[in-house]
């Protein structure tokens, strides 16, 4: 087990490399550069030495693959370099202020869609064809349909400009400061209401599929049968002995889907005007800011990378099978 | 005058960022500017004498550049580290009437008043400048009294701010924005480099029907590069009134008289068409580029509209001067100075002059025009400038877009300008009774 790990870090190495390189290649040829929003393109003050100074300030002036390689030897050295955008902080600390807000919506909406799409997907597969499993099926379908930023501003003028009942946009109020300590929590709260209702919406439909397909399968099963021979009763059958055979495709699907956690949503982050990973990358690519799309990349590719082999991992855990086939492959 | 920190803010502060401007580790696109000064030097602790090597119009306008406080900045300057002091962000110091308080990357700025501006204190104490990327979001914020200010698009401005209850919270401005909107055409293309097809052109657009349909009607048409109701503009220049009539007789004149079987004009058997770009996530230029293909149809000149990623027209198609038409917009300043956009030596790549325009009596207007700081001949320049630019239609001026803002009702001491409304903000208040937020 451990070993089979060790491998596989081992072999993410030249992977992880493969990976940065291709993107550095891709955000290179994309033409533009990250001089022309700070030397004052569209007024009437401009000055073409500017461009140079800040052309070699950047190192832009390098031929390519000098460029990649000084950026790789800083990577070694976990330096991921400063912005190039005009307030010149470390990368780092730029992706290091918008994470957290990121990570919290993603992890929150993803246990909630978890938690809403098993019990759905297990309802709908063992009353297959019935009123629940047709309502359902409908409400997930128009979920998925339904566009991201429509559903926002609808919810927005229904809860924030109707109803009043809960804020429009951004993280905190403006009196934030000067409110009570139990107040500044649910003020917090009342702002992640909407994002999170819109996010989980859309990714319903998804895991609630995925997890109704599996456990249809799986109830066809002989053991299935067998189980409800022995006389046991249908909650163990279906609770126990089905459920958790059905869980393994929703592991990978789970796996898959860590990496997006700190990607972040453009939409319901620029909706929202909330400062998370999705705005932060979207804006660098508009600005060329290559250390900060480098860093990003660097990231969720090795984040990637680890979901993945911890999804294998925890597939041997879960499943015996594989466990053995693993063993067996090595001999 | 003291700086935020409470240091005196004197003569060395000025001579130090006349150093730190002209410093070429210094990267800034204001240095060529400081670059004409000959000396400069403290006469007092209060008083700064500049000495330039010739007349030099921008001068002043040019020393009212952010001044840079030496006590705070002089190691980094000297570094050529300006940009990563820790003053940028955690703590920057100036000398105006507000106090940088604290910045959330994109969420938030908030300023508080300073209590020993050398104007008295502004009336309202604390500012929150929220970031919100979504116009509609933030129409909505509006509508929902979350914000007390913003800017409206020109279709909220005109169709969905007008029913009682929003005239009633808020106050709506309107006002000629420095920024001016054109369709430039490549001039080393030898069709374009005839000033009638250009002058046709000119004919044939229908700025009204193009203010109308993309502004709503709010812009004014512009006749040249300078905004009506400033002192350097001149009303009396060449007119094109739309006239399709017109601008077809002049493009025969040019040598465009026969049309193919699609109506297409031809010359020397080659078809009048040409690709006119527009930047991308540019609503109002795209619908510009729309209505002036149709307008150019109509006179039998086919056009192909092309909307390109901004940061990849400028340097692929722009910068390599790789275009036939462009839609895009000048942001101008207060002094008329605009030697780097007309003057026939700015064309190199990274250069204003992207049309490509070379005249030589604007070349000596532009000189004259700048190197005079008496206002009556400076005007006497900039009117003849206007006329032959009037004349020549190097670029066809469309309109001055309206900037629109809107605030709270609640906020009193606001009075409009042809320059806006934010010049006197620290004299803006909030009666007592209506304020809404009392902390702080």
């Amino acid at each position: 087990m451990f070993g089979y790990a060790l491998r596989r870090l081992i072999l993410a190495i030249p992977l992880l490399i493969g990976i940065t390189f291709v993107s550095f290649l891709v955000i290179h040829l994309a033409p533009g550069e990250p001089v022309e929003n700070q030397s004052g393109e569209s007024s009437t003050q401009s000055d073409a030495k500017l461009r140079e100074r800040l052309r070699e300030i950047y190192g832009l002036d390098k031929p390519l693959h000098v460029q990649y390689w000084n950026w790789v030897t800083r990577l070694a050295r976990l330096d991921f370099g400063r912005s190039f955008s005009p307030d010149a902080r470390p990368v780092l600390q730029k992706i290091g202020e918008r994470l957290p807000i990121t990570l919290l919506l993603n992890i929150v909406e993803l246990m909630i869609i978890v938690a809403l799409a098993i019990p759905i997907g297990v309802l709908s597969a063992t009353r297959q064809y019935s009123t629940f499993d047709k309502v359902t099926t409908v409400f997930v379908f128009v979920g998925f349909a339904t566009p991201d930023f429509w559903l926002a501003l609808m919810l927005m003028i229904l809860f924030g400009v109707q109803l009043g009942w809960l804020p429009i946009s951004g993280l905190r109020s403006p009196t934030w400061e000067y409110l009570a300590f139990w107040r500044q929590q649910w003020d917090f709260v009342a702002h992640l209401a909407l994002p999170i209702l819109v996010a989980t919406f859309g990714g319903l439909a998804g895991f609630s599929r995925y997890m109704r397909q599996s456990m249809l399968e799986v109830v066809r099963q002989d053991y299935i049968q067998s189980a409800r021979a022995k006389g046991l009763s249908e909650s163990v059958v279906i609770g126990k002995h089905a459920l958790r055979n059905a869980l393994l495709p929703i592991v990978t699907v789970l796996g898959l889907s860590l990496p997006g956690l700190i990607g972040g949503s453009v939409i319901v982050e620029s909706i929202f005007a909330i400062p998370g990973m999705g705005q932060l990358m979207v804006q660098a690519v508009f600005e060329r800011d290559y250390p900060v799309i480098m860093g990003n990349l660097v990231i969720v590719a090795t984040l990637t990378l680890v979901a993945n082999l911890i999804a294998d991992l925890t597939y041997s855990l879960v499943d015996p099978r594989i466990r053995v086939a693993a063993r067996r492959g090595r001999r | 005058m003291r700086w935020h920190d409470g240091q005196p803010f004197t003569a060395a502060d000025v001579i130090f960022t006349y150093e730190t401007m002209i410093n070429p580790k210094t990267p800034t696109a204001y240095g060529g500017d400081f670059k004409a000064v000959e000396s400069v030097e403290a006469v007092d602790q209060y008083t700064v004498h500049v000495r330039y090597k010739h007349p030099s119009a921008k001068a002043l306008q040019s020393w009212s550049v952010w001044m840079l406080p030496k006590h705070l900045l002089e190691t980094a300057a000297g570094e050529g580290k300006l940009r990563e002091a820790p003053q940028n962000r955690t703590n920057p110091v100036g000398t105006g009437p507000y106090l940088f308080k604290e910045w959330k990357s994109g969420e938030k700025v908030v300023l508080v008043a300073n209590p020993s501006y050398f104007e008295g204190r502004p009336y309202i104490s604390r500012v929150v400048y929220r970031i919100i990327p979504s116009s509609a979001t933030t129409f909505l914020e509006l509508k929902a009294k979350g914000v007390d200010g913003a800017k409206l698009t020109a279709l909220q401005f005109k169709r969905q701010t007008e029913y009682p209850a929003f005239r009633k919270a808020y106050v709506k401005y309107q006002y000629a924005a420095n920024v001016y909107v054109y369709l430039g055409m490549n001039l080393r293309d030898p069709r374009f480099a005839d000033r009638r097809v250009r002058q046709a052109f000119a004919h044939a657009i229908n700025k009204r029907e193009i203010i109308d349909g993309v502004r709503l009607g709010l812009a004014r048409e512009a006749t040249g590069p300078y905004k009506p109701g400033t002192w350097q503009y001149n009303p009396n220049v060449h007119q094109y009134p739309y006239d399709p009539a017109k601008a077809a007789s002049l493009l025969a004149e040019a040598g465009w008289n026969e049309k193919n079987s699609d109506g297409i004009l031809l010359k020397n058997g080659q078809p009048f068409k040409f690709d006119l770009l527009s930047a991308q996530g540019s609503d109002e230029g795209r619908k510009v580029a729309e209505i002036i293909q149709a307008s150019l149809k109509d006179i039998g000149v086919q056009v192909e509209i092309r909307v390109i990623e901004w940061a990849a027209l400028l340097k692929e198609y722009i910068k390599k001067r790789n275009f036939e038409a462009v839609i895009l917009a000048w942001g101008i300043t207060p002094d008329p100075d605009q030697y780097d956009i007309w003057h026939s030596s700015k064309t190199s790549p990274d250069e204003l002059n992207r049309i490509g325009y070379a005249n030589p009596v604007v070349d000596e207007l532009l000189e004259k025009g700048r190197g005079t700081c008496i206002e009556a001949d400076r005007k006497k320049y900039y009117d003849r400038l206007q006329e032959v630019l009037a004349d020549d239609q190097p670029i066809v001026f469309l309109y001055f877009r309206d900037g629109l803002p809107v605030v709270s009702s609640r906020v009193r001491g606001i009075v409009p300008s042809p320059i806006g409304i934010n010049y006197n903000f620290n004299e803006w208040f909030v009666p007592l009774s209506l304020h809404r937020y009392t902390a702080g």
